[in-house]
């Protein structure tokens, strides 16, 4: 039996040329829509198609009509509302998250666990299954159209103790002989939780803060139905989303493009920016020796 | 504890209520709404603004929205009370309009004189059941040919095989919505061979609904054949245009935009709010011409195309708390001076006969088609979802091969049956 052997150095390149050339297809198939959104963001002209991938004609003009052409849209009011709520958000929904896993992961009461699978089980109901019953409880609060910011920020931040789970998963693995040994040092709770578990949560801190910010950032469904036509009051999502109506979406397609380019620099900054401290606290440990 | 526990939750309760009770103290200042599309926000405020000057007295305060007449439905829909007073909408949603309860009826005086001063079917556009519940601005939504005058004549353009032909001998394309969503479109070529699609209406609501196209055709001089059916002859010509490999492509808008870009198109088949666009990119020898007829391949004789037509109107929310106004608003944004100003503005074709009757407008390359074929153009009424969704499916199957003249009359019956309501 002749059988043919290979050299271990030949089969780990071919194996390896194989598994390069699938994950480079797939991170082709993966990067296109976003070279073709950028590309078609700095094309001249109007449309929303053209034959080439390519731009015939390369120009800034999208970006720059999107901030100074407010004819249509105003774009950097939609950018700004849109970043007060996010922002707002931001705050509101990170502080009630930390202090709600943290009573859950720290403190003992009769209602924990009831209210630990209460909380599990409201969160199984999508969101928006109650999005009419929300609507109408605002407007008799006055909270939709011209003030349907305000009622945004209490949309996007009513449940927010809901996520409570990994924030508490990530306390619970912090060990409790440091509470222990602060409260003989005479802390209280609330000492302990500023003083000694934050220090020490940084990482689902960042994590929280990550979410908390996208998830409002590109929200569409509650956004459209609270500003309920009322341009001024749009968030970006809404506001791009009028822009590919058909009576004018052949001119606002490229700014349209353009946009979305710009949608996406906070969220890439505040990542590069997090990711270094979020990787710290991954790999640091609290207990030593 | 306990107290402190008590006084904490008392605490709580009043700055909640507190809350609640600062925002709902700012009340909302009497106010009247209008909604309009994107591209008529300046011209509606413009108009508004003349209308306050000519009526001192009016005391409400105005508000602009933007919904676009083609959401008006999708958008009131989700809360009638909520909406404007005034808002515009297409004619084919009077009906989910008027069961949602927001449209006003007019009155009989107003109806009379709406008449009297616009193209009647505009006015009957807004028309459901036996009340009438629009104010029309615009008679201009309907599809036609467009095309270069240096790859297409004149005479070519007459006949759907004429531009067919030009087209693949100058190695370009006609383009028209043959799949996906094209059901606005391919129904126009039952029409022509005497489709109709008839509702009974019971009140407000459809109580059934069929199209006629098991019956014999009716060809372009009035000949009814006594061989093949509508469903036949229409059917058969779409086939026959789906085989035209070289020379037909089908597409979106976004299709449109990327031949015109490739500079292969010869020809569109699509809606007025695509004109501007393609007469950019053609320049000199852009041409509108009304819908072609076609040959059958069947009995060899001609059927004239029908297109749709659809109209706009401005409707009063009938839950608005100033009826008087609204309706006063309304009438004043489709009023003779603000159709002329939305023609000179917008290019927007008017349902006014007096700003019809204009020389601009009997010059204007796009309406002036639009105008020409109303004489054989289809109102579009509001329609089951049936009827989209077998359309849709039957162009969708012819053109992807799975209908052809050998298996036609099997499909046709599946259309006929899945079309009824």
């Amino acid at each position: 039996m002749a059988k043919k052997f290979r050299s271990k150095k030949r089969v780990e390149r071919t194996t390896n040329a194989l598994i390069y050339i699938i994950l480079i297809l797939i991170s082709v198939v993966w990067l296109v829509p976003f070279f073709y959104l950028i590309l078609q963001s700095l094309r001249a002209g109007t449309g929303v198609g053209s034959s080439s991938f390519l731009p015939k004609q390369w120009t800034f003009d999208n970006y720059i009509k999107l901030f100074t052409d407010k004819s249509y849209f105003n774009f950097p009011r939609w950018y700004g509302t849109t970043l007060i709520i996010s922002l707002f958000v931001t705050v509101i929904q990170t502080v009630i998250v930390l202090v709600t896993s943290y009573a859950l992961s720290r403190l003992r009461f009769k209602m924990r666990k009831p209210l630990m699978n209460l909380m599990l089980i409201l969160g199984m109901f999508p969101g928006f299954m109650s999005m009419t019953a929300i609507y109408f409880l605002l407007k008799v609060m006055n909270l939709t159209q011209d003030f349907s910011i305000v009622g945004l920020i209490l949309v996007y931040v009513a449940s927010s103790c809901m996520g409570y789970y990994i924030c508490k998963g990530f306390f619970d693995t912090i060990p409790k002989s440091l509470d222990e040994a602060a409260r003989i040092d005479g802390a209280n709770r609330q000492t302990v939780f500023i003083k000694v578990i934050l220090p020490l949560a940084k990482p689902i801190i960042i994590y929280t803060v990550l979410t908390a910010f996208m998830a409002p950032w590109g929200e569409y469904m509650f956004a459209s139905l609270m500003a309920f036509g009322n341009q001024n009051n749009y968030n970006v999502a809404v506001g791009l989303k009028a822009m590919l109506d058909k009576e004018v979406v052949d001119v606002y397609f490229t700014r349209f493009c353009a946009a979305a380019v710009i949608i996406s620099i906070p969220i890439t900054i505040l990542f590069m920016w997090l990711q270094k401290y979020y990787v710290q606290g991954v790999t640091g440990g609290s207990v030593k020796g | 504890m306990k107290k402190k526990r008590i006084v904490s939750l008392v605490a709580c309760g009043v700055m909640v209520a507190g809350a609640a009770l600062g925002l709902s103290a700012c009340k909302k200042e009497e106010k009247l709404t209008i909604w309009a599309s994107q591209t008529q926000q300046q011209l509606v405020k413009d108009l508004m603004q003349d209308f306050l000057n000519e009526n001192p007295d009016f005391k409400l305060k105005l508000e602009y929205g933007v919904i676009g007449e083609d959401n008006a439905f999708a958008q009131v829909s989700k809360d009638v009370e909520a909406s404007a007073d005034v808002f515009g909408y297409a004619n084919d949603q009077v009906m989910n309009l008027v069961n949602a309860g927001a449209l006003a009826r007019l009155g009989t005086s107003m109806v009379d004189k709406l008449k009297a001063e616009n193209e009647v079917s505009a006015v009957e556009a807004g028309k459901l059941g036996e009340g009438y519940y629009g104010y029309p601005y615009a008679a201009d939504n309907g599809f036609f040919l467009q095309y270069d005058a240096s790859v297409v004549s004149e005479e070519q353009a007459k006949t759907l095989d004429g531009v067919l032909e030009a087209c693949e001998a100058n190695n370009k394309v006609l383009l028209m919505r043959l799949e996906g969503q094209s059901s606005w479109y391919i129904g126009s070529f039952f029409y022509a061979a005497g489709g109709k699609y008839n509702i009974d209406w019971a009140g407000q609501t459809m109580a059934k609904a069929e199209s006629n196209f098991g019956d014999y055709a009716v060809d372009i001089n009035g000949e009814t054949s006594t061989q093949y059916t509508i469903g036949q002859v229409g059917g058969q010509a779409l086939v026959d245009l789906a085989s035209h490999k070289k020379g037909f492509v089908t597409g979106d808008d976004s299709v449109i935009d990327k031949r015109l870009d490739a500079g292969n198109l010869g020809a569109v088949i699509t809606g007025t709010w695509k004109a501007k666009k393609i007469q950019e990119s053609f320049g000199d020898n852009y041409r509108a011409a009304v819908m072609p007829k076609y040959t059958s391949s069947l009995d060899g004789r001609d059927y004239q195309i029908k297109p749709f037509i659809g109209y706009k109107l401005y409707g009063v929310n009938r839950n608005s708390k100033h009826l008087t106004e609204a309706h006063q608003v309304a009438a004043y944004l489709t009023s003779e001076k603000a159709q002329q100003k939305r023609y000179e503005v917008l290019g927007t074709g008017p349902s006014n006969n007096a700003v019809a009757a204009s020389d601009a407008i009997k010059n204007d390359v796009v309406l002036k088609v639009i105008n020409a074929q109303k004489s054989f153009s289809i109102p579009q009424t509001p329609l089951p979802s049936e009827y989209f969704s077998a359309l849709d499916a039957f162009g969708t199957d012819v053109y992807n091969g799975g209908t052809t003249s050998a298996n036609l009359k099997d499909k046709l019956d599946k259309l006929i049956s899945g079309i009824k309501h």
